[in-house]
């Protein structure tokens, strides 16, 4: 029982690493932007989720632990396509599943998800357009319903049956 | 005599050898001592005395207890057990260092107020793009709602037709 959960937990962690090796790889180089929140995330409650000002979107905003952000800029194509190689592998490796796929005008966004355990989500959201290439990774202790309440479509949540493509 | 004060000499200066301090003891020891070194004479009983204490316990008559070693080994890991507990709630509560940080070409920017703008900035521009992309299916749902009239209209047409028919059979 003991060397199961040790494998579980094992698991649990390689599949953290791989994104956050990825995330500490492209942070420290040059041509990438990274920015990490992890405190205070309060005063983002008014762009996070479709609730607005309300404290239920407060309420969600608390339950995020860190927003970390990775930005290609300038339009490195070579670069945009092994980061995107690298990522396809690792969303593959930490068994991510699509949430929504949006698409407009050369603007794509790609949100994926996975929970770990119960309670803990990791949100990963690509932002892509001519100019530049955007990573946004959101972990805390969130069930699948409240990650997608995340982003908001026209005041609606965002949901898995409203995929557009 | 004369010999007795150059070693006497030679002692207080620290220069006499193991054997001339042996002499000296000696000499002080013997009915020979002169009168002028009558002085010194306790100094050096003194120094005999000390060289015939022994220890009036025997080591062995030291050694402790196996159970009162065990207890003390206990306590020893009892008290580093504590200070270990006490060690890792100070490192538990210190405060953390800010987790608000950007790193722009290599440079670090320790600046939660920039951090939280850039994150704000993000987020509004996938709500951008999820809200634009959206549009085409409510901009759907109203042509589908506007035609409702039309299909009402063709209903009509259809309960007249209808009508027509039965009434030509008539």
């Amino acid at each position: 029982m003991l060397t199961l959960i040790a494998v579980l937990l094992f698991a649990v962690a390689i599949q953290a690493q791989t994104l956050q090796s990825l995330f500490e790889k492209y942070s420290e180089d040059e041509r990438f932007t990274y920015v990490t929140v992890g405190n205070g995330m309060m005063n983002l409650a008014n762009v996070i989720g479709r609730h607005g000002h309300s404290d239920k979107n407060k309420d969600m905003v608390s339950k995020m632990k860190t927003i970390k952000i990775l930005t290609l800029e300038e339009g490195n194509i070579a670069l945009s396509k092994s980061f995107m190689l690298e990522l396809n592998k690792v969303l593959e490796a930490g068994k991510f599943e699509t949430a929504v796929e949006a698409r407009d005008k050369g603007e794509r966004v790609h949100i994926y998800y996975r929970l770990n355990g119960k309670d803990n989500a990791d949100m990963l959201i690509v932002s892509k357009d001519k100019s530049e290439l955007s990573l946004i990774w959101i972990s805390g202790k969130m069930s699948k319903d409240e990650m997608l309440q995340t982003f908001s479509c026209n005041g609606k949540s965002v949901k898995i049956d409203e995929i557009v493509s | 005599m004369e010999k007795a004060n150059d070693l006497l000499e030679k002692y207080f200066r620290g220069e006499t050898t193991l054997a001339e301090e042996t002499e000296l003891k000696e000499y002080f020891q013997s009915k020979d001592v002169s009168t002028e070194h009558l002085v010194y004479q306790p100094m050096f009983a003194a120094f005999d005395q000390e060289f015939k204490i022994k220890t009036l316990q025997p080591i062995e008559g030291i050694k402790t207890d196996p159970k009162r070693l065990r207890s003390v080994w206990i306590q020893t890991f009892a008290y580093i057990g504590i200070a270990a507990t006490v060690l890792l709630a100070i490192w538990f509560q210190r405060p953390k260092q800010s987790e608000n940080f950007a790193l722009v070409s290599g440079n670090k920017i320790q600046d939660t107020e920039y951090a939280q703008k850039y994150a704000e900035k993000k987020f509004n521009q996938v709500n951008d793009i999820l809200n634009r992309s959206m549009r085409s299916v409510d901009n759907l749902d109203r042509v589908r709602k506007d035609l409702q009239p039309m299909r009402k209209i063709s209903n009509v047409k259809e309960q007249m037709t209808d009508l027509q028919n039965k009434l030509q059979i008539k």
